[in-house]
This record gives C-alpha cells, sequence and structure tokens, in this order.
C-alpha cells in the first residue's frame, strides 16, 4: 500500500510539472517504471464510436505512450472488437494477459507486439472526464506477467490517470491561452500607432500560429482570415506553420470543396481524426459534418509527406479547424494538422481549445478592421476635402462659361467619388424631370451601363423612375434622406437596374429642402461599401445640388440677359425707327408748308411775271401752275398729315372708323387723274414722267355696287399714287385703271416702271416700317408706312391690297374691294 | 457767281434756284443726288463753286431698273446724313474744302450739333433751317463775304 502511495504521489507531482501535451508520456513513464513495465499506452475510444453497436466496428487510438526503449507508437485501428484492449473497454474490466504470443484474443496485426518482443500484458478501461472511454495497458517483454498486486496498482493508477490527463490539458490549454493573449495585446499596441501595422500583424499572426503548433505539437496551424478592405469574399493564408507550399492560398466565399471551406460556409467546428482514413471512416465523417470534402491541400499523400516524418514513420494525420467568427459572420479559420508528437490525434478538448483561440483571433482581426476602417475613413475624409477643392474649381470653371454644362461637373464628380468611396463602381446621377415627374439618368460613370446589346444600353440609359410607388430612388427623393442598402438583393426597394450588385447608397441631390434629384452609387460583386460611404455620399449629394442649382440659375440668368439685350437692340432698332420717322415726318410735313407758303408769298408779291407753260396736257399759266403745284403740296401735306394720324390710331390698335358711301366712277376717275396730276406737277419736268388714267375700265361701276369711306379710301390711292411717281424712272408712264376680278370685287390698279420690287420683298412691304434697300436708296424720304396704312384700309373695308412685283419692268399695285351686297 | 444747290425734292429747288437766280444773278445748278453730287466731284474740283446750298437729307440716286448700290457708309447711315457726308467729302479734298457750305435742311441745329460741330473744325459750315420765307438763305450767301462760322 505504501507502495502504491509513493508511486501515485510521484505520478501526481510529474504530472503537475507538465505544461505539454507530451507530458502525457512522462506520466505514463512514472506509472510504468512503478509496474516495472516495459512500456504503457493510454488508449482512447475514436470518438463517435458506438459502444453497444453489434457488431462492434469501433477504433481504439493511441493517446500516449511509454516505452523503455523510446520507441513511440501511433496506431489509431485498434479495433474494439477484435482486441483485448477492445474488450476491456466494452466490457469495462480489466484484462490480464498472462502470455501475449500464445493468446489469440489478443490483436496482434499491427505487429508491434512481437517486434517489441512483448511477453504479457493488462488492460485497464479508463473513463475520461468528458465521458470519452478508453483503456491504461501496461506491457512487459520478460516472462513475468502481471499479478494480482499488480492489477490492483494498474487500478489506482487507472482511476486517477483521465484526472491527471485532464490538469495537464488544462495547464496547456491556460498556458496557451495566456500566451495568446500576450501576442494579441503586442500585437494591439503595434497596429495603433506603427506605420507597418499591416507587416507587423501578419507577424503576429504568426508567433500566434507557432504557439498553436508548440501547444498542440502538430505540423501545421494556418490562419485564414478575410480583409473586407481589400478582397471581400476572399480568406487569405495570413500566417502558417507549414514548411512545404499549399495547394491553395485563399478559399472563396462561395466555394464548396474542402475541410477548410466547409468550415467557412456552415460556421462549424471540424475534427477528423486521421484524413488518412477519410475513406474508409467517409460515412462517419459525413453524417457528423454532411457535404465535407477533402481536397488534400496540403498534398499529404505525397510531397507534404516529407514534412511530417517522425521517427521514419508518418503519424495520423490528425485534423480540426475552427470558424473565426464575429457574431454569425464568419471571419476566417484557423486550422490545425498532423500532429507530431502523442497525442498523435487532436481530441475534443483540443478542439475547443482551438474555438477558443479562433475566438481570440475574431477580436483581435475585428478591431483591427476596424482601426483600419477608421485609418481608411479618415483618409477619406481628408482625400474628399482635398477633391471637393478640385471639384470646386472644375465647377467654379464650367459655371463661368458662357453656357455652362453642369452633365460635365456630373461626370467629373462621379469620377472623383469612385475614388474616395472604395468599391463604389457604378454610379449615377438621376434629375427630376418638372414635366413628367419622373428621375432620368442625367449622368452615368462605370462600365456596367453599356454592358450588353446597344438595345439593353439603350433602355437602361433611358429608364425612368416614378416619385410614386415603391422604389428607393423615389424613397429618398421624397423624403430627403440617405439610404443604404447593405445587399440590394435582401431590399425589397431595389429595382433591379443591373445585375450584379452588391451594396447599394442613394442620397438626395438638394440644396436645404429644394430637391433636384439622387446620386446613385453602387458596388459590386462581394465589395461592400465602407460605413462611412453614406456620409461621403450624403455630402456629395449637398455639393451636387449647388452645382445643379447654380448651373440652372446661370443658365436661366444668361437667357434672361440674352433675351434683355435683344428687346434693348430691338428697342434701340425701334427707337431709331421712330426718330427717323419722325425727322422724315417733320421732312415730309415741313418741307411742302414751306413751299406751299413761299409759292404763296410769291403770288401775292406778284414777283414773277405770269409765263405761260406747256404741259403735257396743254398750256397753262404760270400762275396757274404755282396754283396746281400748292395744291399738290397742300394736298402732299394733308396725306402726310393723315397718314400721321392713322399711324397713331393704328399703332394704339384702334381701328379706322369708316362711314361708306357708294363709288361712283366719275367720281374716281376724277380723283385718280387729280391725284396722279398733282405728283406729276412736284416732279421734275426733265424726268419725263407721265400718267394714264384708263377711264373706261372704271365705267365697271355703273354696273356694280361697291362702297367706301371715300376719305381712307383717297388716302389709300394718294398713297400709292404717290409711290408710284416716286419710284418711277425717267420717261415713263404710271398707269391707273380698273376692273373687277374673277371673285367680283372692284379693283383699282396702279403701276409704275423704275425701282424694282422683288418677290421675296412683296410680304414684307405692307409691313409698318419697312421699306427694301433699293427704296431707300432711291428716293430718300419715307418712313415705310404708306402701304402699311393702305393694307389697313383695306381691312377695314374687308378688302385687300394686292402687290404684284416688278414683272416686265412694271410694277403694280391693287386696292380690292368686296361687293357691296 | 456760281451757286450749287445740292436738293432732291424738285419744287423745293425750283424754289430756292428762282430765289438765287434772281438775287445774285448768279449761274446756279442743282445736283438732286448723292450719287450724282459724289460723280462731280472732279467737276467741282477743277471749277469750285462759290457756295454750296446743301439739303441734309438727299437720296442716293435716282429710280431706275439698275441702281448702283451705294458705298458701305451709305448703305449703314441711310439718306438722312447724306449732305452731311458730302459736306465731309468736300473738307477731304484741298480743292474744294474752302468752299463755303449751308446746310440748308428742315432739321434743327439740335439734331446736326455733334456732326456741325466736327465739321466746323476744317469747314466754313452755316447751318439755316427750310424756312417760307428764303430772305434768310439770301441773306446768309451774301454774308459769306465776311468770315463765317456756323451758327
Amino acid at each position: 500500500m505504501e507502495d502504491i502511495e509513493h508511486s501515485i504521489s510521484s505520478l501526481v507531482i510529474t504530472a503537475l510539472g507538465q505544461s505539454k501535451l507530451s507530458g502525457l508520456s512522462e506520466m505514463l513513464k512514472s506509472i510504468a517504471l512503478s509496474m516495472n513495465a516495459f512500456g504503457a499506452i493510454l488508449w482512447q475510444v475514436v470518438p463517435g464510436t458506438d459502444l453497444n453497436k453489434e457488431p462492434l466496428d469501433g477504433y481504439l487510438f493511441v493517446l500516449a505512450n511509454w516505452f523503455r526503449d523510446d520507441r513511440t507508437l501511433a496506431l489509431h485501428n485498434l479495433p474494439i472488437g477484435k482486441s483485448v484492449t477492445g474488450a476491456a473497454v466494452k466490457e469495462q474490466r480489466p484484462i490480464n494477459v498472462k502470455d501475449v504470443v500464445s493468446n489469440n484474443d489478443v490483436y496482434k496485426r499491427d505487429q508491434f507486439l512481437l517486434h517489441a518482443n512483448i511477453k504479457a500484458m493488462c488492460t485497464m478501461p479508463v473513463t475520461f472526464s468528458d465521458g470519452a472511454r478508453g483503456a491504461l495497458n501496461f506491457y512487459r517483454n520478460s516472462p513475468n506477467p502481471f499479478d494480482e498486486s499488480d492489477l490492483v496498482k494498474m487500478e489506482r493508477f487507472a482511476s486517477i490517470i483521465a484526472e491527471l490527463y485532464q490538469a495537464i490539458l488544462d495547464r496547456v490549454s491556460f498556458k496557451l491561452i495566456g500566451k495568446v493573449n500576450d501576442a494579441i495585446q503586442r500585437a494591439e499596441v503595434h497596429a495603433s500607432g506603427a506605420r507597418d501595422s499591416k507587416g507587423r500583424t501578419l507577424t503576429s499572426l504568426e508567433t500566434i500560429c507557432h504557439l498553436i503548433s508548440n501547444s498542440f505539437q502538430c505540423a501545421e496551424t494556418s490562419i485564414f482570415l478575410e480583409d473586407r478592405l481589400e478582397a471581400p469574399g476572399i480568406f487569405k493564408l495570413k500566417a502558417t506553420t507549414w514548411k512545404g507550399s499549399l495547394k491553395r492560398y485563399e478559399y472563396s466565399k462561395r466555394a464548396k470543396e474542402g475541410l477548410t471551406n466547409w468550415v467557412q460556409t456552415h460556421a462549424r467546428p471540424v475534427r477528423i481524426l486521421d484524413l488518412d482514413y477519410f475513406d474508409r471512416d467517409k460515412d462517419k465523417i459525413l453524417s457528423e459534418y454532411k457535404g465535407i470534402t477533402w481536397e488534400d491541400s496540403l498534398d499529404y499523400k505525397h510531397s507534404g509527406r516529407k514534412y511530417l516524418r517522425v521517427d521514419g514513420r508518418i503519424p495520423p494525420l490528425s485534423f480540426m479547424a475552427a470558424p473565426i467568427l464575429s457574431g454569425k459572420n464568419v471571419l476566417g479559420v484557423i486550422r490545425c494538422s498532423a500532429a507530431t508528437k502523442e497525442p498523435y490525434y487532436f481530441a475534443e478538448r483540443e478542439l475547443t481549445l482551438l474555438t477558443y483561440v479562433a475566438a481570440q483571433l475574431s477580436q483581435y482581426w475585428s478591431n483591427w478592421l476596424s482601426l483600419r476602417e477608421m485609418q481608411e475613413e479618415n483618409k477619406s475624409w481628408k482625400y474628399l476635402i482635398q477633391i471637393i477643392g478640385q471639384l470646386n474649381r472644375f465647377a467654379h470653371k464650367e459655371l463661368t462659361r458662357e453656357k455652362p454644362d453642369e452633365q460635365r461637373i456630373f461626370a467629373e464628380a462621379l469620377k472623383v467619388t469612385s475614388s474616395v468611396i472604395q468599391g463604389a463602381e457604378v454610379m449615377d446621377v438621376r434629375l427630376l424631370n418638372e414635366e413628367t415627374q419622373q428621375l432620368y439618368f442625367a449622368q452615368t460613370h462605370g462600365t456596367f451601363w453599356t454592358e450588353g446589346s446597344p438595345t439593353e444600353t439603350h433602355n437602361r440609359l433611358n429608364r425612368t423612375f416614378s416619385l410614386v410607388g415603391k422604389s428607393a430612388g423615389a424613397h429618398v427623393f421624397n423624403t430627403g434622406e440617405v439610404r443604404l442598402m447593405p445587399d440590394v438583393n435582401k431590399d425589397p426597394y431595389y429595382s433591379g437596374t443591373f445585375k450584379g450588385i452588391k451594396g447599394m447608397i442613394i442620397a438626395p441631390i438638394k440644396i436645404e429642402e429644394k430637391k433636384f434629384g439622387v446620386l446613385d452609387i453602387r458596388s459590386t460583386g462581394d465589395a461592400e461599401l465602407p460605413r462611412h460611404a453614406k456620409s461621403i455620399a450624403e455630402l456629395l449629394g449637398q455639393q451636387l445640388g449647388v452645382y445643379h442649382y447654380l448651373a440652372t440659375t446661370i443658365r436661366d440668368l444668361h437667357e434672361t440677359q440674352a433675351n434683355l439685350n435683344k428687346n434693348i437692340k430691338e428697342l434701340e432698332k425701334l427707337q431709331g425707327q421712330q426718330t427717323q420717322i419722325f425727322e422724315d415726318l417733320k421732312h415730309q410735313l415741313y418741307g411742302p408748308i414751306n413751299q406751299a407758303h413761299a409759292r404763296i408769298q410769291t403770288l401775292l408779291k406778284a414777283e414773277y411775271p405770269n409765263i405761260h407753260v406747256n404741259l403735257d396736257n396743254g398750256v397753262i399759266s404760270s400762275t396757274e401752275l404755282s396754283l396746281l403745284r400748292i395744291r399738290g403740296l397742300c394736298g402732299r401735306t394733308r396725306r402726310v398729315t393723315k397718314n400721321t394720324g392713322l399711324l397713331a390710331d393704328l399703332s394704339r390698335g384702334k381701328t379706322p372708323e369708316l362711314s361708306f358711301k357708294r363709288l361712283q366712277s366719275e367720281y374716281l376717275t376724277n380723283l385718280l387723274v387729280n391725284i396722279a396730276n398733282d405728283n406729276k406737277l412736284m416732279i421734275d419736268p426733265e424726268y419725263n414722267i407721265s400718267f394714264h388714267v384708263d377711264r373706261e375700265s372704271f365705267r365697271v361701276l355703273r354696273l356694280s355696287e361697291y362702297d367706301a369711306d371715300h376719305d381712307l379710301l383717297e388716302q389709300a390711292l394718294m398713297n400709292i399714287v404717290d409711290n408710284a411717281f416716286k419710284y418711277s424712272s425717267r420717261k415713263t408712264v404710271v398707269r391707273i385703271s380698273g376692273g373687277l376680278t374673277g371673285t367680283r370685287r372692284f379693283y383699282i390698279s396702279v403701276s409704275n416702271e423704275g425701282t424694282p420690287l422683288r418677290p421675296k420683298d412683296v410680304p414684307r412691304s405692307v409691313e409698318r416700317g419697312w421699306r427694301s434697300e433699293l427704296a431707300k436708296w432711291t428716293t430718300g424720304e419715307g418712313a415705310g408706312i404708306g402701304l402699311w396704312i393702305v393694307h389697313n384700309i383695306m381691312k377695314a373695308h374687308t378688302g385687300d391690297v394686292e402687290i404684284n412685283p416688278t414683272i416686265g419692268g412694271r410694277t403694280e399695285v391693287k386696292l380690292l374691294i368686296p361687293s357691296a351686297r | 457767281m456760281y451757286i450749287l444747290v445740292v436738293e432732291d425734292d424738285y419744287l423745293q429747288a425750283n424754289l430756292i434756284c428762282e430765289k438765287l437766280t434772281s438775287e445774285f444773278h448768279a449761274d446756279v445748278k442743282r445736283i438732286s443726288t448723292e450719287l450724282e453730287f459724289r460723280l462731280s466731284l472732279n467737276e467741282f474740283e477743277e471749277n469750285p463753286p462759290d457756295v454750296i446750298v446743301m439739303d441734309v437729307m438727299l437720296r442716293w440716286t435716282d429710280p431706275s431698273p439698275e441702281i448702283k448700290i451705294p458705298p458701305r457708309e451709305v448703305r449703314k447711315e441711310g439718306f438722312y446724313r447724306a449732305g452731311i457726308r458730302c459736306t465731309k467729302i468736300l473738307a477731304e479734298r484741298d480743292a474744294t474744302k474752302h468752299i463755303p457750305v449751308i446746310l440748308y435742311t428742315i432739321l434743327e441745329h439740335t439734331d446736326l450739333e455733334k456732326q456741325l460741330t466736327d465739321l466746323s473744325t476744317v469747314m466754313d459750315v452755316i447751318h439755316l433751317r427750310k424756312e417760307s420765307e428764303d430772305d434768310r438763305l439770301v441773306d446768309s450767301i451774301r454774308g459769306l463775304s465776311r468770315p463765317q462760322r456756323h451758327r
């Protein structure tokens, strides 16, 4: 008994001194020596084995072992149903085999018992603290089987070995957690202040990998993490202790194949005892991890093996991996494989520990990403300030042009937005069409816009969005609030203009409460828009609002100014015209009045002798000639005065008041003769311009009834006859005639030869103030109102004035009077 | 005495010519258009008139199917200041710049103030408003034997 107690004390002291998993071997050494055994093995049942199943098909694997000749065994396929050890585990009783060689129940397939020349063995069932079953075996290679006292000792050892194993595990766990904590804390201090924080982070992760590898005694510990700022949706290898090459250095969020992929897609840890028996144990593995596959990314089947040799043998390829989670979000995966020291298998405890380390890594990585995001955000804001300055200068240059084009400003703004907001790839400005109350694409940015056929592109660019109804753009426009959609595919408001869009921000383009449109910013693929993008988009939206307002206002101002200038020019022209009209009227009035007065004075003073003068139509005295001229001058004055009065009335919109009287042939012809004669007497006789009134042609008036206001008709006739003489060349005849048109209207025709009237000038000839260039050059005085007044007089008579341009040398003006009936 | 009357209104010119012929027993010649005036410049250089009675509002040429296109300043300014143009042309030539010119017009002095000021620096120019009594014209011509300034 004393001997047992001493042995147990020694065992406990040994166990408490262990801080590595390989300390188990030390414990077994201590036990074996006290049992005078050649060696000892601590077995454990492979997790998931159903010990009640018939037939029993589970296995035992070596958790730890010690032999006097320092051999190590890495076995994991001791069948429970076919071995003495298995029987002890199943039946929960010790089994003492005094002669191993001759006992057929002893499993000899692995040959190690024979090679080690084991003669006797004893197996004791063990139950671990997590409920797992196992056995503690002792071996002797001398023909000295274990006796009853040995069995008692063994039983004691078996009863405490599980607790001691747990103690070692706890120590290892605490030590590992402490070291990982320290490593992370050092890493966080470096990350906050260091310039090369990224480099230091990778170094820290490598340190953590080595810590884990050392603790779990595995050949490979690798950490894969997603850096959503650099490569969203991709889990890249950040650190590893694997000395060889990997088939994969990154995993996509969407990938399905491989153990590591399974962990990240299912967000669950995985533990596989031995990858070498993946195919053999596939059913069991798949029942626990549905759909899992093994890609052998470390190439364990071939080149990877050279890194695993342990004392010349290949150990079991144990594997475990845990997701690095932040809530439900998978940030990465940490995995370990190929233990190189006993125990060669990762127990559930190791996986739990790995999961705990993963949680610490999650915190660390999240913090680091947040710090980087903050740094990126600060950088973005600094850059934005710079960019806004540039944009303002660009906008200023554009707005100071005569016709500012805000499309260019929008294009520039979208271009700079893509440089400020990481991930912003597909952008546009939508403005409101005031008439249709729909949003339309005013400017776009990004190659997505021109993808597809020309028809698709056209339809996309010309799409409009109603302000009524369920659409994100309408919602933003109406509320004036920025909207962030992290995943448009999950948002019912997304209109689906593009496929392949991940995130979207819509910001209103406005000034104060006045809204003009919206700014759309989209990311594609797995790229997420940074959190601060929403604030930036809001700011840019307001900036675009200012530019749009300014551009519109400036354009309106330019237009107003242009209209003002045009109006000023027209007013100036009108003023000029009016000045000319007044000067001309003064000339036309003053001249004849002066002359008439002078001639009357001369006649009264009888300054010149009364001589006879030859005229076309006979001889008259010079006195009569003077009187006739005076009559002509007075007639001209009267005509010009009346024209002036009509000009004033018509300019005010007043229609001439008519007093109709029947037109008589004799009256009309006499009137025409007098008018023509008066005109003739006022022109230089050397010009030899004569006239002819076709009296016969006016006889039609005897047969038909035509009424007119005689005063106004006389005025009209005086105007057109005056024109005819004024524009006649030397030695020509002014012809005056009458008649009926095909529609029974009575016409008076006056035609002359001289200054031509071009056909294209005919419509303008009745415009107020208009005179052709040729007319201005050949007559001098004239306000351009004569025909305009004639036109209005005839309109008042519901008649017309017909102007026939110069054909065959003659220009004709016809007054048309409708029948009184 | 040789008086040139530049006046496009026949009756007005007739009155003036009759009066001046009677008063001065002068050789009175009439020109009725600006074109005719310009075409006669060489003649004026060779045989300058003693005085020119110049209407201000003067047509370019007589009506005709074929019209000579006037120079740019005539097209731009029109007939309203033709007499001023003709006077300036006289002022530009050594042989004619000394000829006194009476701007005989219905236009007021204030209508022509700037042009008169400019012309007076280079020529003897008198402004006379047309009245029914043409004695003032006669008096003005008589007064040209003494040094004159524009009135």
